[in-house]
């Protein structure tokens, strides 16, 4: 007997729609480097061909399925397109029993974002769209610490009491919490992502500097995006925890050429930490 | 825009509007409007599954039988 063989030889027809062609033409070519015996290689031989092309289209259609609500506005671009892109996933990527979809879903998007490059047929867009749908799941689904080590926080909603954030003054240091990233994209993906949801193209418009931030929430598969000004973005980039209120609108009107950014700050601040995004240490 | 601007994106806050009682509010159902329905939150919430996902899937991978269509060109 040699089962063993007989069931990596099935997987791999299911998988491997070359190795399939193959076996469809001549099956005793096809598994010639497999140890079964005569018997074995018969009833293999005899399985109905057209059975186990839908099988194979059928996994590879449910396997995509679990991909897709990771990259659907990327899908919903050019579907075809993409899911040729994503068959090519599958031929090299194998996923194992029990595994999780975790790591697969961002190895996905990765191979995504380099095989759609130049691609003349998709938009220009669609490199930073499928960074920006495999960042914002990595914030909904990147495994949480046990427990996340509590900093005065001005405010957090679904936690702390409003009042706690007008305690703000120009000598707290205001720092990013846990699961806060911001990240850099040539296109407004806020504007991508509106039209594409609404089922429109999206605007032509131009490369340019734009920021979002991803925050990671608390319960696993829940997080929130944002859409930032260049200058929110820096203010975010100066909230390390080493500087005040006061050094960094210092450091901001510099940046900028404006001046009395203090209030501005301090408002900023604290809209920041009522959505969660920063807390608060005092000196 | 201000020069502080910050703007949610998304649909994470509609995510808490019309769900049934005991949703955990994963808000997987309105990301995916494709092909979801209030079907599947209620078998979720009928199931107690922890969330719409998990019983969307339950339903989706049951059947082997009846391949799905691959995008045409």
């Amino acid at each position: 007997m040699s089962i063993g063989e007989m069931q990596a030889a099935l997987s791999r027809l299911y998988v491997d729609g070359a190795f399939l062609d193959v076996f469809c033409m001549d099956s005793h070519q096809a598994l010639r480097h497999y140890f079964l015996t005569e018997k074995e290689a018969k009833a293999l031989a005899q399985i109905d061909h057209e059975a186990i092309r839908k099988f194979a289209q059928s996994l590879r259609v449910k396997t995509w399925k679990r991909f897709e609500y990771a990259y659907r506005l990327l899908y919903s671009v050019n579907r075809p397109r993409i899911f040729k892109y994503y068959l090519r996933f599958y031929e090299i990527r194998k996923m194992r029993p029990n595994e999780s979809f975790y790591g697969a879903t961002v190895e996905l998007g990765e191979f995504l974002e380099d095989s759609i490059l130049g691609d003349a047929e998709l938009p220009s867009y669609v490199c930073d769209l499928a960074r920006y749908e495999r960042l914002f799941y990595l914030a909904r689904y990147q495994p949480r610490p046990a427990s996340i080590p509590e900093v005065s926080a001005i405010a957090n909603p679904e936690r702390d009491k409003p009042e706690i954030a007008e305690a703000l003054s120009p000598e707290s240091f205001p720092v990013l919490r846990d699961g806060v990233e911001v990240a850099l994209f040539d296109w407004d993906m806020s504007a991508i992502e509106k039209a594409l949801d609404e089922g429109t193209v999206p605007p032509a418009g131009e490369k340019g500097r734009h920021y979002v931030v991803f925050h990671r929430l608390e319960k696993l598969g829940r997080a929130k995006k944002f859409h930032v000004s260049a200058l929110m973005q820096e203010l975010l980039s100066l909230c390390d925890g080493n500087r005040n209120l006061l050094a960094i609108a210092a450091e901001l009107e510099t940046k900028s050429e404006k001046t009395d950014l203090l209030q501005s700050v301090q408002n900023g601040v604290r809209q920041l930490g009522r959505l969660g995004l920063v807390e608060v240490r005092t000196a | 825009m201000s020069l502080f601007d910050i703007r949610e994106i998304g649909l994470e806050v509609e995510a808490t509007a019309g769900v049934l009682d005991g949703c955990e509010l994963c808000g997987q159902c309105l990301v995916l409007r494709r092909s979801f329905s209030s079907r599947a939150a209620s078998r979720c919430h009928a199931a107690g599954r922890a969330t719409p996902w998990d019983a969307f899937f339950e339903h989706e991978t049951a059947d082997f039988s009846a391949p799905a269509e691959e995008p045409k060109r």
